[in-house]
Protein backbone atom coordinates (compact mmCIF):
# COMPACT_ATOMS: atom_id res chain seq x y z
CA UNK A 1 0.00 0.00 0.00
CA UNK A 2 1.16 3.66 -0.01
CA UNK A 3 3.14 3.89 -2.78
CA UNK A 4 3.75 6.23 -5.01
CA UNK A 5 4.59 4.41 -8.43
CA UNK A 6 6.51 7.18 -10.77
CA UNK A 7 7.05 5.94 -14.24
CA UNK A 8 8.96 8.04 -16.74
CA UNK A 9 8.13 11.61 -15.04
CA UNK A 10 4.75 10.81 -14.60
CA UNK A 11 2.98 9.82 -11.45
CA UNK A 12 1.04 6.38 -11.97
CA UNK A 13 -0.44 5.68 -9.09
CA UNK A 14 -2.73 9.08 -9.03
CA UNK A 15 -6.10 8.16 -7.08
CA UNK A 16 -7.78 6.03 -4.72
CA UNK A 17 -7.63 3.08 -7.24
CA UNK A 18 -3.74 3.48 -7.88
CA UNK A 19 -2.70 4.28 -3.97
CA UNK A 20 -3.91 2.21 -1.90
CA UNK A 21 -4.90 3.67 1.66
CA UNK A 22 -5.38 0.77 4.52
CA UNK A 23 -8.82 0.09 5.08
CA UNK A 24 -11.01 -0.66 8.42
CA UNK A 25 -9.90 -4.19 7.60
CA UNK A 26 -6.12 -3.41 7.25
CA UNK A 27 -5.20 -2.25 10.37
CA UNK A 28 -5.04 -3.34 14.31
CA UNK A 29 -6.38 -1.76 17.21
CA UNK A 30 -3.85 0.71 18.42
CA UNK A 31 -3.39 2.15 22.00
CA UNK A 32 -2.35 5.83 22.20
CA UNK A 33 -0.36 6.63 25.16
CA UNK A 34 0.77 10.08 26.29
CA UNK A 35 4.37 10.85 27.80
CA UNK A 36 5.67 13.23 29.97
CA UNK A 37 8.51 14.94 28.35
CA UNK A 38 10.36 18.76 28.05
CA UNK A 39 11.41 20.53 25.12
CA UNK A 40 13.67 23.59 26.18
CA UNK A 41 13.12 25.15 23.16
CA UNK A 42 9.41 25.39 23.30
CA UNK A 43 7.27 27.45 25.15
CA UNK A 44 6.62 25.90 28.77
CA UNK A 45 8.34 22.77 27.69
CA UNK A 46 6.21 21.80 25.15
CA UNK A 47 6.69 20.30 21.38
CA UNK A 48 4.09 19.47 18.97
CA UNK A 49 3.58 15.77 18.51
CA UNK A 50 1.67 16.29 14.86
CA UNK A 51 4.59 16.04 12.44
CA UNK A 52 7.73 14.30 14.14
CA UNK A 53 5.21 11.47 15.47
CA UNK A 54 5.17 10.07 11.88
CA UNK A 55 8.75 8.92 12.20
CA UNK A 56 8.80 6.76 14.65
CA UNK A 57 6.94 4.05 13.15
CA UNK A 58 8.63 2.83 9.86
CA UNK A 59 11.48 2.19 11.43
CA UNK A 60 10.27 0.30 14.41
CA UNK A 61 7.89 -2.02 11.85
CA UNK A 62 10.82 -2.23 10.07
CA UNK A 63 12.94 -3.21 13.02
CA UNK A 64 10.04 -5.54 13.14
CA UNK A 65 9.94 -7.22 10.38
CA UNK A 66 13.74 -8.30 10.63
CA UNK A 67 12.93 -9.90 14.01
CA UNK A 68 10.46 -11.83 12.98
CA UNK A 69 12.43 -12.84 9.19
CA UNK A 70 16.20 -12.17 9.39
CA UNK A 71 15.52 -9.91 6.49
CA UNK A 72 16.29 -6.07 6.84
CA UNK A 73 13.59 -3.84 4.30
CA UNK A 74 15.12 -0.28 3.33
CA UNK A 75 13.27 0.73 1.01
CA UNK A 76 9.16 1.78 2.09
CA UNK A 77 6.83 0.80 1.63
CA UNK A 78 7.69 -3.08 3.09
CA UNK A 79 5.36 -4.84 0.93
CA UNK A 80 4.91 -8.28 0.64
CA UNK A 81 6.73 -8.63 -2.48
CA UNK A 82 9.67 -6.91 -1.13
CA UNK A 83 10.08 -8.88 1.27
CA UNK A 84 9.08 -12.65 -0.70
CA UNK A 85 11.88 -11.57 -3.17
CA UNK A 86 14.13 -11.38 -0.37
CA UNK A 87 12.81 -14.51 1.64
CA UNK A 88 13.22 -16.14 -1.63
CA UNK A 89 17.05 -14.83 -2.35
CA UNK A 90 17.61 -15.95 1.36
CA UNK A 91 16.43 -19.71 0.51
CA UNK A 92 18.72 -20.26 -2.51
CA UNK A 93 21.90 -19.04 -0.40
CA UNK B 1 -36.96 12.08 -17.32
CA UNK B 2 -39.49 12.43 -14.30
CA UNK B 3 -38.37 10.90 -11.05
CA UNK B 4 -40.64 10.14 -7.80
CA UNK B 5 -38.99 8.48 -4.83
CA UNK B 6 -38.68 8.83 -1.21
CA UNK B 7 -35.79 11.16 0.16
CA UNK B 8 -35.21 10.49 3.79
CA UNK B 9 -38.97 10.34 4.41
CA UNK B 10 -40.10 13.11 2.21
CA UNK B 11 -41.67 12.39 -0.99
CA UNK B 12 -40.28 14.08 -4.47
CA UNK B 13 -40.87 14.70 -7.85
CA UNK B 14 -37.73 15.88 -9.71
CA UNK B 15 -37.59 16.06 -13.41
CA UNK B 16 -33.94 15.87 -14.69
CA UNK B 17 -31.77 13.65 -17.10
CA UNK B 18 -32.03 10.05 -16.43
CA UNK B 19 -28.48 9.59 -16.48
CA UNK B 20 -27.25 12.21 -13.88
CA UNK B 21 -25.49 10.35 -11.19
CA UNK B 22 -27.08 10.66 -7.99
CA UNK B 23 -24.75 12.48 -5.90
CA UNK B 24 -25.25 15.20 -8.53
CA UNK B 25 -28.86 14.91 -7.69
CA UNK B 26 -28.20 14.48 -3.88
CA UNK B 27 -25.68 17.76 -4.07
CA UNK B 28 -26.65 19.83 -6.28
CA UNK B 29 -30.34 19.30 -6.94
CA UNK B 30 -31.42 19.29 -3.90
CA UNK B 31 -29.06 20.89 -2.10
CA UNK B 32 -28.12 17.93 0.48
CA UNK B 33 -24.09 18.24 0.57
CA UNK B 34 -23.54 15.69 3.87
CA UNK B 35 -23.12 13.36 0.88
CA UNK B 36 -19.39 13.49 0.14
CA UNK B 37 -17.68 12.95 -3.21
CA UNK B 38 -14.34 11.51 -2.81
CA UNK B 39 -13.12 9.68 -5.79
CA UNK B 40 -15.72 9.15 -8.10
CA UNK B 41 -15.09 5.85 -9.02
CA UNK B 42 -16.73 3.40 -6.09
CA UNK B 43 -13.16 3.34 -4.67
CA UNK B 44 -13.29 5.25 -1.16
CA UNK B 45 -17.07 4.90 -0.15
CA UNK B 46 -17.36 8.47 0.61
CA UNK B 47 -20.62 9.01 -1.57
CA UNK B 48 -22.28 6.06 0.56
CA UNK B 49 -26.42 6.24 0.78
CA UNK B 50 -29.01 3.78 1.87
CA UNK B 51 -31.09 2.47 -1.10
CA UNK B 52 -34.49 0.63 0.22
CA UNK B 53 -31.85 -0.02 3.23
CA UNK B 54 -28.96 -1.16 1.84
CA UNK B 55 -25.48 0.41 1.23
CA UNK B 56 -24.81 1.47 -2.28
CA UNK B 57 -22.23 4.38 -3.51
CA UNK B 58 -23.84 7.45 -4.94
CA UNK B 59 -21.31 8.51 -7.34
CA UNK B 60 -21.69 4.94 -9.20
CA UNK B 61 -25.44 5.50 -9.68
CA UNK B 62 -27.52 7.06 -12.01
CA UNK B 63 -30.97 9.30 -11.06
CA UNK B 64 -33.39 6.65 -13.23
CA UNK B 65 -31.42 3.59 -10.92
CA UNK B 66 -34.38 5.85 -7.98
CA UNK B 67 -37.32 5.29 -9.29
CA UNK B 68 -39.60 4.07 -6.77
CA UNK B 69 -36.91 3.79 -3.68
CA UNK B 70 -36.38 4.91 -0.94
CA UNK B 71 -33.43 6.55 0.14
CA UNK B 72 -31.48 8.02 3.43
CA UNK B 73 -28.51 10.16 3.16
CA UNK B 74 -26.85 11.26 6.40
CA UNK B 75 -29.13 14.06 6.72
CA UNK B 76 -31.73 11.66 7.70
CA UNK B 77 -30.45 10.01 9.99
CA UNK B 78 -31.42 12.20 13.27
CA UNK B 79 -34.50 11.95 12.66
CA UNK B 80 -34.56 8.64 13.82
CA UNK B 81 -33.77 7.55 17.56
CA UNK B 82 -31.08 5.07 16.36
CA UNK B 83 -29.57 7.61 13.91
CA UNK B 84 -29.37 10.10 16.77
CA UNK B 85 -27.36 7.66 19.21
CA UNK B 86 -24.91 6.40 16.57
CA UNK B 87 -24.04 10.57 15.91
CA UNK B 88 -23.41 10.54 19.42
CA UNK B 89 -21.55 8.31 19.52
CA UNK B 90 -19.26 9.48 16.73
CA UNK B 91 -19.08 12.38 18.58
CA UNK B 92 -17.94 11.02 22.31
CA UNK B 93 -15.85 8.67 20.54
CA UNK B 94 -13.70 11.05 18.99
CA UNK B 95 -14.40 9.58 15.39
CA UNK B 96 -14.23 12.62 13.82
CA UNK B 97 -11.64 14.16 12.40
CA UNK B 98 -12.03 15.78 8.96
CA UNK B 99 -15.06 14.77 8.84
CA UNK B 100 -15.23 14.04 4.89
CA UNK B 101 -15.39 10.11 5.65
CA UNK B 102 -17.88 10.49 8.56
CA UNK B 103 -21.47 10.58 6.11
CA UNK B 104 -21.20 7.62 4.77
CA UNK B 105 -19.42 5.91 7.79
CA UNK B 106 -22.35 6.78 9.40
CA UNK B 107 -24.58 4.98 6.98
CA UNK B 108 -22.70 1.70 6.44
CA UNK B 109 -22.77 1.83 10.56
CA UNK B 110 -26.66 2.46 10.69
CA UNK B 111 -27.13 -0.67 7.92
CA UNK B 112 -24.95 -2.69 9.69
CA UNK B 113 -26.76 -2.06 12.80
CA UNK B 114 -29.88 -2.96 11.75
CA UNK B 115 -28.66 -6.36 10.40
CA UNK B 116 -26.54 -7.23 13.55
CA UNK B 117 -27.06 -5.21 16.36
CA UNK B 118 -24.21 -6.95 18.54
CA UNK B 119 -21.57 -6.93 16.11
CA UNK B 120 -17.77 -7.85 17.13
CA UNK B 121 -15.19 -5.40 15.93
CA UNK B 122 -14.38 -8.03 13.31
CA UNK B 123 -17.86 -7.79 11.65
CA UNK B 124 -17.64 -4.10 12.29
CA UNK B 125 -14.19 -3.36 10.62
CA UNK B 126 -15.65 -5.82 7.50
CA UNK B 127 -19.23 -3.59 7.53
CA UNK B 128 -17.02 -0.40 7.73
CA UNK B 129 -14.26 -2.02 4.79
CA UNK B 130 -15.37 -0.19 2.23
CA UNK B 131 -15.35 3.53 3.45
CA UNK B 132 -11.80 4.96 3.68
CA UNK B 133 -10.44 7.32 6.13
CA UNK B 134 -7.06 9.22 5.90
CA UNK B 135 -7.21 10.76 9.45
CA UNK B 136 -8.15 8.34 12.07
CA UNK B 137 -6.95 4.78 11.64
CA UNK B 138 -10.43 3.91 12.14
CA UNK B 139 -10.13 2.50 16.12
CA UNK B 140 -11.85 5.35 17.28
CA UNK B 141 -14.69 4.73 14.53
CA UNK B 142 -14.90 1.27 15.92
CA UNK B 143 -15.48 2.11 18.86
CA UNK B 144 -18.05 4.27 18.08
CA UNK B 145 -20.28 2.14 16.17
CA UNK B 146 -19.60 -0.81 18.89
CA UNK B 147 -21.00 2.39 21.61
CA UNK B 148 -23.43 2.58 19.45
CA UNK B 149 -24.52 -0.35 19.09
CA UNK B 150 -24.39 -1.15 23.37
CA UNK B 151 -26.57 2.66 23.44
CA UNK B 152 -29.09 1.60 20.74
CA UNK B 153 -29.60 -1.90 22.56
CA UNK B 154 -29.97 -0.66 25.75
CA UNK B 155 -32.53 2.17 24.48
CA UNK B 156 -34.83 -0.13 22.65
CA UNK B 157 -38.22 0.90 23.27
CA UNK B 158 -37.05 3.74 26.01
CA UNK B 159 -36.00 6.75 24.03
CA UNK C 1 -26.56 13.71 -21.64
CA UNK C 2 -27.37 10.15 -22.06
CA UNK C 3 -30.81 8.37 -22.85
CA UNK C 4 -31.42 5.39 -20.21
CA UNK C 5 -34.03 2.40 -21.53
CA UNK C 6 -35.46 0.63 -18.95
CA UNK C 7 -37.02 -1.99 -20.38
CA UNK C 8 -39.39 -3.66 -17.58
CA UNK C 9 -39.12 -7.69 -19.67
CA UNK C 10 -36.73 -9.62 -21.46
CA UNK C 11 -39.15 -9.04 -24.67
CA UNK C 12 -38.54 -5.23 -24.26
CA UNK C 13 -34.98 -5.73 -23.90
CA UNK C 14 -34.54 -7.52 -27.03
CA UNK C 15 -36.64 -4.89 -28.79
CA UNK C 16 -34.49 -2.35 -27.70
CA UNK C 17 -31.33 -4.09 -28.28
CA UNK C 18 -32.21 -4.44 -31.87
CA UNK C 19 -33.50 -0.82 -32.04
CA UNK C 20 -30.59 0.57 -30.61
CA UNK C 21 -27.43 -1.17 -31.30
CA UNK C 22 -25.26 1.11 -29.95
CA UNK C 23 -27.20 1.04 -26.35
CA UNK C 24 -24.70 -0.04 -23.59
CA UNK C 25 -26.22 -2.71 -21.18
CA UNK C 26 -25.78 -1.69 -17.52
CA UNK C 27 -26.48 -4.41 -14.91
CA UNK C 28 -24.43 -3.00 -11.43
CA UNK C 29 -22.74 -0.40 -13.45
CA UNK C 30 -19.75 -0.49 -11.09
CA UNK C 31 -17.41 -1.68 -13.88
CA UNK C 32 -19.41 0.62 -16.63
CA UNK C 33 -20.39 3.85 -15.45
CA UNK C 34 -15.93 4.29 -14.25
CA UNK C 35 -14.93 3.74 -17.68
CA UNK C 36 -17.38 5.64 -19.05
CA UNK C 37 -16.20 8.61 -17.00
CA UNK C 38 -12.77 7.40 -17.64
CA UNK C 39 -12.92 8.44 -21.49
CA UNK C 40 -11.56 11.42 -22.70
CA UNK C 41 -14.73 12.40 -25.11
CA UNK C 42 -17.99 11.68 -23.95
CA UNK C 43 -20.64 9.91 -26.36
CA UNK C 44 -24.16 9.96 -26.53
CA UNK C 45 -24.83 5.99 -26.52
CA UNK C 46 -28.15 5.23 -24.37
CA UNK C 47 -27.70 3.51 -21.39
CA UNK C 48 -29.80 -0.11 -21.50
CA UNK C 49 -30.38 -0.38 -17.81
CA UNK C 50 -31.30 -4.22 -17.48
CA UNK C 51 -32.19 -4.31 -13.67
CA UNK C 52 -35.62 -3.69 -14.33
CA UNK C 53 -36.25 -7.40 -15.92
CA UNK C 54 -37.45 -9.87 -13.85
CA UNK C 55 -36.08 -12.98 -15.37
CA UNK C 56 -32.56 -11.69 -14.45
CA UNK C 57 -33.04 -11.47 -11.02
CA UNK C 58 -32.96 -14.43 -8.29
CA UNK C 59 -31.36 -18.11 -7.83
CA UNK C 60 -33.54 -21.11 -8.80
CA UNK C 61 -32.58 -24.71 -8.88
CA UNK C 62 -34.36 -27.11 -11.13
CA UNK C 63 -32.76 -30.32 -9.10
CA UNK C 64 -30.01 -30.82 -11.16
CA UNK C 65 -29.03 -27.32 -12.06
CA UNK C 66 -28.69 -24.06 -10.45
CA UNK C 67 -29.83 -21.03 -12.61
CA UNK C 68 -28.37 -17.52 -11.12
CA UNK C 69 -29.76 -14.78 -12.97
CA UNK C 70 -27.64 -12.50 -14.45
CA UNK C 71 -28.46 -9.48 -12.71
CA UNK C 72 -28.12 -10.82 -9.39
CA UNK C 73 -25.76 -9.14 -7.02
CA UNK C 74 -22.79 -10.54 -5.38
CA UNK C 75 -24.52 -9.80 -2.02
CA UNK C 76 -27.70 -12.18 -2.46
CA UNK C 77 -25.43 -14.79 -3.94
CA UNK C 78 -23.11 -14.56 -0.65
CA UNK C 79 -26.48 -14.63 1.22
CA UNK C 80 -28.13 -17.37 -0.88
CA UNK C 81 -28.47 -21.04 0.67
CA UNK C 82 -28.99 -22.62 -2.59
CA UNK C 83 -25.23 -21.21 -2.95
CA UNK C 84 -24.03 -21.96 0.02
CA UNK C 85 -25.19 -25.44 0.13
CA UNK C 86 -23.86 -26.33 -3.51
CA UNK C 87 -21.77 -24.10 -4.68
CA UNK C 88 -19.73 -22.39 -1.31
CA UNK C 89 -16.60 -21.65 -3.74
CA UNK C 90 -18.37 -18.68 -5.36
CA UNK C 91 -19.80 -17.43 -2.44
CA UNK C 92 -16.12 -17.32 -1.00
CA UNK C 93 -14.89 -15.97 -4.17
CA UNK C 94 -18.09 -13.29 -4.13
CA UNK C 95 -17.21 -12.20 -0.50
CA UNK C 96 -13.59 -10.82 -1.78
CA UNK C 97 -14.98 -8.08 -4.22
CA UNK C 98 -14.57 -4.53 -3.26
CA UNK C 99 -16.79 -3.56 0.04
CA UNK C 100 -20.20 -4.04 1.04
CA UNK C 101 -21.73 -1.53 -0.77
CA UNK C 102 -20.02 -2.62 -3.89
CA UNK C 103 -21.41 -6.09 -3.65
CA UNK C 104 -24.78 -4.63 -3.01
CA UNK C 105 -24.22 -3.17 -6.45
CA UNK C 106 -22.30 -5.60 -8.57
CA UNK C 107 -23.51 -8.80 -10.22
CA UNK C 108 -22.62 -12.01 -11.64
CA UNK C 109 -23.37 -10.79 -15.10
CA UNK C 110 -21.46 -8.04 -15.03
CA UNK C 111 -18.25 -9.46 -13.99
CA UNK C 112 -18.47 -12.26 -16.19
CA UNK C 113 -18.61 -9.77 -19.36
CA UNK C 114 -16.56 -7.21 -18.27
CA UNK C 115 -13.88 -10.28 -18.42
CA UNK C 116 -10.67 -8.89 -16.28
CA UNK C 117 -8.28 -11.58 -15.39
CA UNK C 118 -8.63 -10.37 -12.05
CA UNK C 119 -12.14 -11.14 -11.64
CA UNK C 120 -13.41 -12.80 -8.54
CA UNK C 121 -16.42 -14.90 -9.57
CA UNK C 122 -14.64 -16.27 -12.52
CA UNK C 123 -11.93 -18.76 -11.02
CA UNK C 124 -14.79 -20.11 -8.86
CA UNK C 125 -17.17 -20.62 -11.72
CA UNK C 126 -14.24 -21.92 -13.91
CA UNK C 127 -13.91 -25.23 -11.49
CA UNK C 128 -17.96 -25.20 -11.07
CA UNK C 129 -18.37 -25.88 -14.21
CA UNK C 130 -20.46 -22.82 -14.84
CA UNK C 131 -22.06 -22.31 -18.32
CA UNK C 132 -23.27 -18.69 -19.66
CA UNK C 133 -26.81 -18.50 -21.35
CA UNK C 134 -26.79 -16.11 -23.74
CA UNK C 135 -30.11 -14.98 -25.21
CA UNK C 136 -31.28 -12.75 -27.61
CA UNK C 137 -34.49 -12.06 -29.97
CA UNK C 138 -33.44 -15.03 -31.84
CA UNK C 139 -33.06 -17.93 -29.30
CA UNK C 140 -30.78 -19.00 -26.45
CA UNK C 141 -27.28 -20.37 -26.31
CA UNK C 142 -25.25 -22.01 -24.09
CA UNK C 143 -21.23 -21.38 -23.82
CA UNK C 144 -19.28 -23.17 -20.80
CA UNK C 145 -17.43 -20.12 -19.02
CA UNK C 146 -14.11 -21.27 -20.93
CA UNK C 147 -15.26 -20.47 -23.79
CA UNK C 148 -17.54 -17.63 -23.33
CA UNK C 149 -14.47 -15.64 -22.07
CA UNK C 150 -11.76 -15.15 -25.14
CA UNK C 151 -9.20 -12.48 -23.28
CA UNK C 152 -8.60 -10.07 -20.90
CA UNK C 153 -11.78 -7.84 -21.53
CA UNK C 154 -13.54 -9.88 -24.19
CA UNK C 155 -15.89 -12.15 -24.45
CA UNK C 156 -17.90 -13.99 -27.13
CA UNK C 157 -21.10 -12.11 -26.99
CA UNK C 158 -22.42 -10.71 -30.43
CA UNK C 159 -24.48 -7.77 -31.07
CA UNK C 160 -27.90 -8.10 -29.70
CA UNK C 161 -27.08 -10.57 -27.42
CA UNK C 162 -27.48 -10.24 -23.15
CA UNK C 163 -26.11 -12.89 -20.50
CA UNK C 164 -29.46 -14.05 -19.49
CA UNK C 165 -28.87 -16.38 -16.99
CA UNK C 166 -25.72 -18.59 -15.37
CA UNK C 167 -26.11 -22.11 -15.18
CA UNK C 168 -24.24 -24.63 -12.52
CA UNK C 169 -24.70 -27.97 -12.53
CA UNK C 170 -25.04 -29.86 -9.63
CA UNK C 171 -21.64 -31.17 -8.60
CA UNK C 172 -20.64 -34.45 -7.11
CA UNK C 173 -19.01 -33.75 -3.75
CA UNK C 174 -15.67 -31.92 -3.40
CA UNK C 175 -15.00 -32.21 0.69
CA UNK C 176 -11.81 -30.08 0.26
CA UNK C 177 -12.63 -26.53 -1.63
CA UNK C 178 -10.55 -23.13 -1.26
CA UNK C 179 -10.45 -19.86 -2.36
CA UNK C 180 -7.66 -17.43 -1.85
CA UNK C 181 -7.20 -13.86 -3.15
CA UNK C 182 -3.73 -12.04 -2.80
CA UNK C 183 -4.29 -8.63 -2.56
CA UNK C 184 -2.65 -4.98 -2.18
CA UNK C 185 -4.96 -4.87 1.06
CA UNK C 186 -7.93 -6.92 2.61
CA UNK C 187 -10.90 -5.07 1.12
CA UNK C 188 -11.45 -2.93 -2.11
CA UNK C 189 -8.48 -4.60 -3.45
CA UNK C 190 -8.05 -6.09 -7.34
CA UNK C 191 -6.85 -9.49 -6.97
CA UNK C 192 -2.95 -9.94 -7.87
CA UNK C 193 -3.06 -13.79 -7.58
CA UNK C 194 -6.30 -15.93 -7.19
CA UNK C 195 -6.52 -19.06 -6.95
CA UNK C 196 -9.22 -21.73 -6.51
CA UNK C 197 -8.97 -25.35 -5.79
CA UNK C 198 -11.49 -28.44 -5.23
CA UNK C 199 -10.55 -32.11 -4.07
CA UNK C 200 -11.63 -35.73 -3.31
CA UNK C 201 -9.75 -38.31 -1.43
CA UNK C 202 -10.66 -41.68 -2.15
CA UNK C 203 -10.84 -44.36 1.15
CA UNK C 204 -6.84 -45.00 1.03
CA UNK C 205 -5.66 -41.42 1.06
CA UNK C 206 -5.01 -40.83 -2.81
CA UNK C 207 -6.34 -38.23 -4.80
CA UNK C 208 -9.76 -38.81 -6.40
CA UNK C 209 -10.12 -35.63 -8.29
CA UNK C 210 -8.52 -32.26 -8.90
CA UNK C 211 -9.43 -29.24 -9.83
CA UNK C 212 -7.47 -25.82 -9.80
CA UNK C 213 -7.79 -22.48 -11.45
CA UNK C 214 -5.79 -19.67 -10.92
CA UNK C 215 -6.45 -15.85 -11.83
CA UNK C 216 -4.52 -12.66 -12.47
CA UNK C 217 -1.73 -14.22 -13.77
CA UNK C 218 -2.87 -14.50 -17.87
CA UNK C 219 -5.66 -12.53 -20.05
CA UNK C 220 -8.10 -15.34 -19.03
CA UNK C 221 -8.50 -17.86 -15.98
CA UNK C 222 -6.35 -20.68 -16.24
CA UNK C 223 -6.29 -24.07 -15.19
CA UNK C 224 -4.04 -26.88 -15.16
CA UNK C 225 -5.39 -30.32 -17.11
CA UNK C 226 -2.32 -31.75 -17.40
CA UNK C 227 -1.02 -31.46 -14.17
CA UNK C 228 -4.91 -32.25 -12.47
CA UNK C 229 -4.78 -35.22 -14.83
CA UNK C 230 -1.00 -36.56 -13.40
CA UNK C 231 -2.31 -36.13 -9.71
CA UNK C 232 -5.19 -38.46 -9.86
CA UNK C 233 -4.55 -41.67 -8.08
CA UNK C 234 -1.58 -40.03 -6.24
CA UNK C 235 -0.62 -39.53 -2.67
CA UNK C 236 0.55 -36.17 -1.92
CA UNK C 237 3.97 -36.04 -0.33
CA UNK C 238 5.65 -32.63 0.13
CA UNK C 239 8.21 -33.74 -2.75
CA UNK C 240 5.01 -34.01 -5.41
CA UNK C 241 3.47 -30.89 -3.86
CA UNK C 242 6.76 -28.60 -4.63
CA UNK C 243 6.99 -29.84 -8.11
CA UNK C 244 3.57 -28.95 -8.60
CA UNK C 245 3.93 -25.49 -7.69
CA UNK C 246 6.94 -25.68 -9.91
CA UNK C 247 4.57 -27.10 -12.79
CA UNK C 248 2.38 -24.12 -11.98
CA UNK C 249 4.90 -21.26 -12.07
CA UNK C 250 6.26 -22.31 -15.44
CA UNK C 251 3.17 -22.20 -16.81
CA UNK C 252 1.39 -19.10 -15.87
CA UNK C 253 2.23 -15.84 -18.00
CA UNK C 254 1.68 -12.58 -16.05
CA UNK C 255 2.17 -9.53 -16.47
CA UNK C 256 3.86 -6.30 -14.42
CA UNK C 257 1.69 -4.03 -13.82
CA UNK C 258 1.10 -1.26 -10.67
CA UNK C 259 -0.15 -3.74 -8.82
CA UNK C 260 2.68 -6.35 -9.02
CA UNK C 261 5.61 -7.87 -11.41
CA UNK C 262 5.18 -10.66 -12.82
CA UNK C 263 7.58 -12.39 -10.75
CA UNK C 264 5.58 -11.94 -7.57
CA UNK C 265 2.72 -13.23 -9.31
CA UNK C 266 4.44 -16.42 -10.90
CA UNK C 267 5.84 -17.23 -7.22
CA UNK C 268 2.56 -16.35 -5.44
CA UNK C 269 0.65 -18.90 -7.84
CA UNK C 270 2.75 -21.76 -6.90
CA UNK C 271 2.84 -20.39 -3.71
CA UNK C 272 -1.10 -20.77 -3.49
CA UNK C 273 -0.95 -23.98 -4.64
CA UNK C 274 1.44 -25.85 -1.93
CA UNK C 275 -0.89 -23.62 1.27
CA UNK C 276 -3.97 -25.67 -0.82
CA UNK C 277 -2.19 -29.05 -0.80
CA UNK C 278 -0.43 -28.60 2.84
CA UNK C 279 -2.39 -26.74 5.09
CA UNK C 280 -5.81 -27.17 3.58
CA UNK C 281 -6.27 -30.32 2.50
CA UNK C 282 -4.44 -32.39 5.01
Amino acid sequence: MEDVVIHEGIVRSSDFTTYLIPGAMDLPDTISSACQGHEDTGPFGMKGVGEVAMNGPLPAIANAVDDACAVRLCHAPLTPERLLAELEKMSWN
Amino acid sequence: MELIFRLNGNDIRSDLPADRRVIDLLREGLGLTGTKEGCGTGECGACTILVDGIPRLACLMIAAQLAGTRVETVEGLAATPEGKLLQQAFVEEGAVQCGYCIPGMELAAAALLREDDNPSRDRIREGLSGNLCRCTGYVKIIDAVERAARDIRCCKGGV
Amino acid sequence: MRAVLMPPSLEELFYLLERHPDALPMAGGTDLLVRLRGNAVSDERPLLALSGVGELHGIRTDGTTIAIGAVTTFSRIISDPLIAEHAPLLARGARTIGGPAVRNMATIGGNICTASPAGDSLTPLYLLAAKIEISSRQGTRLLPIEEFILGSGQTALRDGEVVTRILLPKLESFPCQHFEKVGRRRSMAIAVTSFAGMMRFSGDGTIEAARFAWGSVAPTVIRNPQMEEELLGSRLDSGKIRHAAQVVRDSVSPISDIRATADYRRSVAGNLLIRFLEEICV
